[in-house]
């Protein structure tokens, strides 16, 4: 992250601190160091989306989106901001992409600030197909589904819950492999895959809930 | 599908979506792309719809945008003040008073009746319905706003406790209370549950500040002379243990 990157924790902290206090320069500074984060993990998440923006204008509503995200983190004397603890493992952007996902995912999927939730969805298409075959009615649901639910699921996961799925789930490691790679336990690491099914089970039940369909 | 096939789908969704992003988009964000680079980006662009979009999308911000965000980023900073605030939804407010239930007490001024309402992430709980506990992280956003079927007299206060199994504190936000009575606490999960974590129990109080009991004080009861409750149980996990 530009002037930041280069910069211990504690500089960063003090930085981030004087801005917030008013430090109009370092606040400049901050604010040209942080856009860049916030928007490749808007524009990401609009591009795994687009399917429901229906021919708007995906760069004002990417603007607007970048726009949302600010104001939440630096919201209430930037309180957010202020949780980054370095010992915990994350850089300050990956603290901040870390925030901005998760935000954006947020905005997207309540429809507090979302412009396409009330454009028609993948719901709709599942009408419309409804007199196809079965079985790609399944798939498409289902891929569906798994669409609604990765978001979920990166709106939930903790840093480190996120590099334990990624490492188990994404790259397919053994538990031991996983073990080895982050020098945790094989215990260790047999909980949190323990922790991350179930939380799957929960947000399918959330999404079953909300939707009245199966998972 | 066992939860376990969910996973390994969900891991396939993960790496296809991001093998579907253009490894040149994110540097072209970061104003990273050489000239060459940029030109070689808009030619595949011309040649393929769906990189056209997703360029319109990663292209860095303007300076209008930029200069948008520092104004966001400075109103959104600055410092709260305890002004009078207007949630208190005075037309409901007046349309209400007829059902208006006042407490009447020796020697403490009656309050109106009033209505909870808890807010985290999209999780809501309201007085009016059992709440149901959840899980939520530390880092969570959190509100507790409680509002009076009428505009109160005389001087409304608030106190939030947090009950764990073993103690009970006093929160250390401070609620803000509006010009007709309203009370609110907001901040994240772990401010408000004074850095507790694990199943917690909010107890907020409104009326007079010394009509308050402690919350083991009440019997099982949600109101008294001069008082109202509302109680909440969350489980609050840590950033760093939550999955």
């Amino acid at each position: 992250m530009a002037g930041l990157d280069e910069r211990s924790a504690d500089e960063i902290q003090e930085w981030v601190d004087r801005a917030l206090k008013g430090d109009a320069e370092r606040m400049d500074a901050l604010v040209a160091a942080l856009a860049p984060v916030v928007h490749t993990r808007a524009a990401r998440a609009m591009l795994r989306r687009k399917q429901q923006s229906r021919g708007r204008d995906l760069r004002t509503d990417l603007e607007d989106l970048v726009q949302e995200v600010f104001a939440a983190l630096f919201a209430r004397e930037g309180r957010a901001l202020r949780q980054w603890d370095p010992s915990r493992g994350l850089s300050f952007a990956g603290f901040v992409g870390f925030l901005a996902e998760r935000e954006v995912g947020m905005l997207m999927r309540t429809g507090k600030r979302n412009p396409w939730t009330e454009d028609p969805t993948m719901d709709d298409r599942l009408v419309y197909l409804s007199g196809q075959d079965e079985g790609v009615m399944e798939r498409i649901e289902s891929r569906d589904l798994l669409d609604r639910l990765s978001e979920r699921l990166r709106e939930r996961l903790s840093p480190r819950g996120r590099q334990y799925f990624s490492l188990l789930y994404v790259e397919n490691m053994s538990v031991q492999d996983a073990a080895d790679s982050t020098g945790t336990t094989k215990q260790a690491l047999y909980a949190w895959r323990s922790r991350l099914t179930k939380m799957l089970r929960e947000l399918r039940n959330e999404i079953e809930s909300d939707e009245g369909r199966h998972v | 599908m066992s939860d376990d096939d969910v996973a390994y789908q969900l891991g396939e969704l993960m790496t296809e979506q991001e093998q579907q992003i253009d490894p040149r988009l994110e540097r072209l964000a970061l104003g990273e792309l050489s000239d060459d680079e940029m030109s070689a980006l808009l030619r595949d662009a011309e040649q393929d719809e769906k990189l056209a979009e997703a360029v319109s999308l990663f292209r860095p911000l303007g300076a209008d945008v930029q200069a948008k965000l520092t104004t966001t980023a400075r109103t959104s900073s600055a410092k709260v003040r305890r002004l009078p605030w207007v949630g208190a939804g005075v037309g409901v407010v007046l349309a209400a008073a007829a059902a208006v239930l006042l407490f009447s007490t020796a020697g403490v001024e009656a309050i109106p009746q009033y209505t909870f309402k808890a807010e985290a992430g999209d999780a809501i709980w309201r007085s009016e319905a059992k709440p149901k506990s959840r899980t939520l992280r530390e880092d969570s956003e959190m509100s507790i706003v409680s509002q009076p079927a009428r505009i109160a007299s005389g001087k409304i206060d608030g106190a939030l406790w947090v009950v764990t199994a073993d103690r009970a504190v006093r929160s250390p936000v401070a609620p803000e209370v509006s010009v007709n009575g309203a009370v609110r606490w907001l901040g994240v999960a772990r401010e408000l549950s004074a850095g507790q974590t694990g199943p917690v129990k909010f107890v907020a109080f409104v009326g007079r500040a010394n009509a308050f009991p402690e919350p083991d004080e009440r019997g099982g009861v949600t109101t008294g002379n001069g008082w109202q409750s509302f109680e909440l149980s969350v489980e609050i996990q840590p950033l760093g243990a939550a999955p």
